[in-house]
């Protein structure tokens, strides 16, 4: 807190002035003898606290009033943490991350932020220097542009700033900020965090940051987003499952769809988060794709609305079927079944590929490709084949050996010593049906009737190393043995229908799924091809395929490109935007990538943070509450109004008294007059009128206040303190003695009916003042001004305003103009008929007038310092005197009349 | 006289006080009619003859007439005595611009009224009070009482503060006789007080009548603000800076006057406002038209 003219507080102490008076009044009473005093006493007695209570406070409203006009008289200003500051150093962090693109009110919140930033920018002073780092998850510019730069020379970077895919973490630009100062400088610069400030950003714990400053969106963000879809485990291509979460109180829909054009469509309730298997698609290919997207109704932050997914499915495990009885492939044997079920693998009921070959002597084909061999009825084993399959087992894999009805005991015992049971005589089954299973068997066997499935036959089986016993008969005896140590099965049976109904019955499925299971280990799993947006695209092909060697790309947008394979490998790197990307390696063999936005870190939760390490700005006002913040503030105004406000009700007070009922009425007549004085001041009045033309028309914008009331100081010309800004098809430009048209860059071409009505205005005796604000000289503003200006009046030109000019003469005696920035010629002027038209100004005359919240002068005159502000001030007033006086001073009719007077010695 | 001057008295010829109401038990013989019959000149009735009625009272004429004994009866006539009690308090003093103070105001009023009295034939008697009883005229008929009240009173300043609860029922003991009572007051003080003192005067037969005698400042409170409030009775100050005081202390005033009045009303006594700043004639002859017509 401090003063502009500390020197006023001296009369602080006239403020005591009300309570003095009231007690030299009171004692100041005519003395009168009074017969008696009873009834006054008593009266007073009644009346005397609410007549003393109300006596105290007018005199204290009367005291604060003029304390309260003394306090603002000596303008008061609240410190901002750079108010003394002469240049203020700047950091902007902008948030590129997906979620800035949340909307509000029709715009995203990045651009609210950019509109918001540009206005603060233009309050800046030039010599302030600016830091702008965009980041995200990292940070979005180059190393060599993080430099300090003017305010103007940033508000030419902020059109090329895009909201992108990335997430938001906050320490990453932090520290680079660290990195950049010295811990000594830490203390002096400013941070300004235009960012949503959501938890997700917030990755590391932060220490507290002192001059920082950041946005607060207030809470009512509801944004639906899909987290993740995934397969489900055991692989079936069918289901899906999603993690949705919705934040809207409204169900919305989320609709599926797949590459191949299937839909499913399904309603999820508001404020949930959902996890479910949603998508039950008819029939697939196993081996296709599963590719598509997971689409919720479309809410404020699009982006992640949408969810792309794309899953390969599993190879499926090789297994090799060796049988010894030729009909075994037949029906009803149980090689058809195997080979029905499996072959049509299509269907995708089991993720296995059986191929067959029949026993015979000789050696085994490669058994290292497979996962698992089955043995069926297969005879007698040579040895080098038993052997084979032994250090099959011995690898880990699996062998399921399923046993005939014709076997000689030799037969069996050239493989019992490496099966987990010994295999007895085939005997007749004493019931139908099994005996329930373990409970570990899985969801699948639930809906299953075990005592439908009728084994009519089975071989007696001996366990031998404790193997585990996954089957048996109703009575107990065991009719599937696992070993413990290897992968090795044996059954008691075969699956033909001699043996049982196992083959036509709905455990089918279930039962080789778990023995597969068994012996071929764990199932694959299906292959995600999501990747995070930014992450490349890499595709290996093994020794076993062929690799292409081009591939094609076709991102989501559209665009093909062709990429050469080395070394059987290709990499994509630009996975730029969300969607899907088809890799086309010929041969129709396609790959499918989805790429998302990542949603690793929780962007889509949009939940703020409530004590961020920095201060927090109301998002509507953030920029003049950051101005205040650095810069103070003017509390002037406040206390006026304080004051203010403590009169009317001084006044309210006191007309309680007798003569209240006659001040209401007048208070209400002083309501019903302001209003009709203020429109009365607006048709004599001078007013300040601009042209709204163009991208930049106000680049000053208190620039007028300033003018203004520096015109009614000096002069006695009547000005209003509004200000009035038209277009040219506004009929009150004719009622404007002087328009202003500012500006930077050009406006628009004028139409010929606007040609007309300038031509017509400034004929009709109107003048217009350009400035051209630009800091170069010409440009394509003063490149309009003269196209304009040839269109309006063809045969006559802007000229230079040399010396002696009336300019120079109409208030104050000048020789040369001054402005901002001076050029040369600076000051031009159209002449019409003898008057000047037009004015065009070169040297920012606007911009001597801009001040700051302490009413400092904003920008530097450059070269002449004051002196050059002070000539811009005077030329300035000396055009709107022109402008309501013409050439009254150059004519000098006065003269003689003044000369006369003094003369006269009239005083 | 100091209180009573010849102009006064002329405006004063012809009003004639008749208290209306009293039943007279005096045995002096005055102007005043009285419902039992007596002895005046003034024939009221003719009645039959009952054994034990004077032989001198019967009418010999009639008789001679109707050969029947008729009595004379005749009107009998009193003198009543009245009392006047003058409060002496210091508060009496008071008077403001342009107008007399209230003592001197009080003064007049009981010289006219004893002067009224006193041609009518009656007898006037003047008691002075404060706190206690300072002054004492008893009743006698004739026009000499008149020299001695002027005198007295003369000789007599308001003294003292008022106490009408002791000083009334000391006076009142002193009235042995039943008369008319005038209590002359400004009322100042507290109404409670005096509305008991004045109760006590009630006792007995009398008749009481209050004059209560005010200065219109004391109705109104007609003064500049801020003002200082200093009392006559007793050492104390007020101070009043606040114009709206007065409406307040107006509207207290009435109420308090509309006190006394329904408070003596219902106790059968009337009472009469006098202004200083009113003719004392033109109030009094007021009162006489009042009384007369047997108005309160």
């Amino acid at each position: 807190m401090g003063f502009l003219s500390p020197l006023i507080l001296w009369a602080l102490p006239a403020a005591i002035i009300p309570w003095l008076a009231n007690l030299w009044i009171r004692r100041q009473g005519r003395k009168i003898e009074f017969s008696d005093l009873y009834l006054i006493r008593k009266i007073q007695s009644q009346t005397l606290s609410s007549s003393n209570l109300k006596n105290s406070l007018l005199t204290f409203l009367r005291c604060a009033i003029i304390f309260l006009l003394i306090l603002s008289y000596a303008g008061p200003i609240k410190y901002g943490s750079a108010t003394k500051k002469t240049q203020i150093d700047l950091a902007i962090l902008i948030d590129e991350s997906y979620s800035m693109g949340y909307l509000e009110g029709g715009k995203t919140r990045f651009s609210w932020l950019m509109g918001s930033l540009e206005k603060l920018l233009k309050q800046m002073k030039p010599q302030d220097r600016m830091l702008l780092l965009p980041f995200s998850n990292r940070i979005n510019a180059e190393k060599k542009d993080l430099t300090w730069e003017s305010p103007n020379a940033i508000l030419k970077h902020l059109p090329l700033l895009r909201v992108g895919y990335g997430n938001t973490d906050f320490n990453i630009p932090l520290k680079t900020l660290r990195a950049l100062w010295p811990d000594s400088e830490k203390e002096k610069h400013f941070v300004l965090v235009l960012s949503d400030g959501a938890r997700h950003g917030f990755r590391a714990p932060m220490e507290k940051l002192n001059r920082a400053f950041g946005i607060d969106w207030g809470e009512k963000e509801r944004n639906d987003y899909v987290q993740s879809v995934k397969i489900l485990e055991p692989f079936d291509p069918r289901h899906l499952a999603l993690t949705v979460f919705t934040r809207n109180p409204k169900p919305t829909s989320l609709v599926i769809s797949t590459l191949s054009g299937q839909k499913s469509q399904r309603l999820i309730p508001g404020n949930a988060e959902i996890h479910a298997n949603l998508l039950t698609l008819p029939k697939t290919n196993s081996k296709a794709f599963i590719t598509g997207k997971a689409s919720l109704r479309e809410d404020n932050l699009p982006i992640d609305d949408s969810f792309f997914f794309s899953f390969a499915p599993p190879n499926p495990a090789p297994i090799l079927c060796i049988y010894g009885d030729p009909s075994f492939l037949e029906p009803p044997h149980t090689g058809y079944f195997l080979k029905k079920i499996l072959s049509n693998s299509a269907r995708g009921l089991l993720p296995y590929s059986l191929s067959f070959r029949e026993a015979g002597p000789g050696n085994l084909p490669d058994l290292s490709s497979y996962q698992a061999v089955i043995l069926a009825h297969p005879g007698f084993l040579p040895p080098n084949q038993a052997g084979e399959i032994r250090k099959f087992l011995k690898e880990g894999k699996g062998v399921w050996f399923i046993p005939g009805a014709k076997y000689s005991n030799d037969d069996l015992a050239s493989k019992s010593h490496w099966l987990p049971a010994s295999i007895g005589p085939l005997v007749r089954a004493e019931a139908s049906g099994l005996k329930p299973f373990l409970p570990q068997f899985g969801h699948e066997w639930k809906n299953i009737d075990l005592s439908q499935i009728q084994i009519a036959r089975y071989h007696l089986l001996e366990n031998k190393n404790n193997g585990e016993v996954i089957l048996k008969s109703p009575l107990g005896y065991p009719l599937f043995i696992c070993a413990k140590d290897s992968r090795a099965c044996v059954s008691a049976f075969s699956l033909g229908i001699e043996d049982s109904n196992l083959a036509v019955e709905p455990a089918l499925i279930p039962f080789l799924r778990l023995v597969f299971k068994k012996i071929s280990g764990p199932l694959q799993t299906p292959q995600s091809y999501q990747l995070a947006i930014q992450e490349p695209i890499l595709k290996k092909w093994d020794k076993n395929s062929a690799a292409p060697e081009n591939i094609v790309v076709k991102t989501p947008d559209g665009k093909k490109i062709k990429l050469h394979v080395s070394n059987r490998t290709v990499i994509f790197p630009g996975t730029a935007i969300p969607g899907i990307y088809e890799l086309d390696a010929g041969n129709h063999q396609r790959f499918f990538y989805a790429v998302n936005v990542n949603r690793n870190f929780k962007e889509s939760d949009l939940t703020p943070e409530r004590n961020p390490p920095w201060k927090l700005l109301s998002v509507r006002s953030w920029v003049k509450e950051f101005m205040r913040n650095l810069k103070g503030q003017n509390e002037r105004s406040f206390l006026f109004v304080l004051a203010l406000a403590f009169f009317s009700a001084e006044m309210l007070l006191s007309s309680f008294s007798s003569k209240g009922k006659k001040i209401l009425p007048f208070l209400f007549l002083l309501l019903l007059i302001s209003p009709q004085k203020t429109l009365a001041e607006d048709s004599d009045a001078f007013i300040w009128t601009q042209l709204k033309m163009g991208p930049n028309w106000d680049p000053y914008p208190n620039a007028y206040h300033s003018i203004l009331s520096f015109v009614s100081q000096l002069t006695s010309a009547p000005v209003s303190s509004k200000r009035r800004v038209i277009t040219l098809e506004d009929p009150k430009l004719f009622v404007s003695p002087l328009v202003i048209l500012a500006g930077e860059e050009p406006p628009e071409a004028l139409s010929p009916k606007e040609i007309r009505i300038l031509s017509n205005y400034i004929r009709a005796g109107g003048i217009l003042w350009i400035e051209n604000d630009s800091e170069v000289a010409g440009g394509d503003f003063e490149n309009w001004t003269k196209k304009t200006l040839k269109e309006v009046f063809p045969q006559l030109s802007l000229l230079p305003v040399k010396s002696g000019n009336i300019l120079f003469k109409t208030f104050f005696l000048m020789k040369e103009a001054g402005g901002l920035r001076l050029q040369n010629p600076g000051l031009e002027e159209l002449d019409y008929n003898g008057r000047i038209a037009v004015i065009y100004d070169r040297n920012d005359l606007l911009g001597v007038w801009e001040k700051d919240a302490l009413g400092n002068p904003l920008y530097p005159a450059i070269p002449g310092g004051s002196l050059q502000r002070e000539l811009g001030k005077r030329l300035t007033l000396n055009i709107i005197l022109y402008a309501l006086t013409v050439d009254y001073k150059a004519d000098a009719v006065h003269q003689p009349y003044l000369l006369e007077k003094m003369r006269s010695g009239i005083p | 006289m100091r209180y009573l001057d010849a102009v006064t008295i002329t405006k004063l010829k012809g009003l004639r006080l008749s208290p209306k109401n009293l039943t007279h038990s005096s045995d002096m013989v005055g102007a005043h009619k009285k419902s039992t019959r007596g002895f005046s000149r003034d024939f009221f009735q003719h009645r039959p003859y009952v054994p034990g009625d004077d032989p001198r009272t019967l009418d010999w004429k009639a008789y001679a007439r109707f050969d029947r004994f008729y009595v004379r009866e005749f009107e009998s006539e009193n003198l009543f005595a009245t009392r006047i009690i003058l409060d002496q308090s210091r508060s009496m003093l008071f008077r403001s611009d342009g107008n007399p103070s209230k003592w001197d105001y009080a003064c007049r009023l009981a010289m006219a009224l004893s002067w009224t009295l006193l041609s009518q034939g009656d007898a006037v008697g003047l008691m002075t009070i404060s706190d206690r009883l300072e002054m004492e005229i008893p009743p006698r008929p004739g026009f000499p009482r008149l020299e001695i009240l002027d005198e007295r009173l003369s000789q007599t300043n308001p003294l003292g503060m008022s106490a009408p609860e002791t000083a009334l029922p000391l006076a009142a003991s002193k009235i042995k006789k039943r008369s008319l009572i005038v209590f002359i007051s400004d009322l100042m003080g507290e109404t409670e007080q005096f509305i008991k003192g004045i109760i006590s005067l009630k006792t007995g037969r009398n008749d009481v009548v209050v004059f209560h005698v005010l200065d219109p400042r004391e109705r109104d409170l007609n003064f500049e603000v801020p003002v200082i409030f200093d009392s006559l009775e007793e050492e104390s100050e007020l101070a009043v800076g606040d114009q709206e005081f007065r409406l307040s202390y107006a509207e207290e005033f009435e109420k308090q006057l509309k006190t006394y009045q329904s408070a003596l009303h219902q106790n059968q006594i009337s009472h009469h406002l006098f202004s200083t700043d009113r003719p004392l004639e033109e109030s009094f002859g007021r009162f006489i038209k009042k009384s007369v017509l047997g108005m309160r």
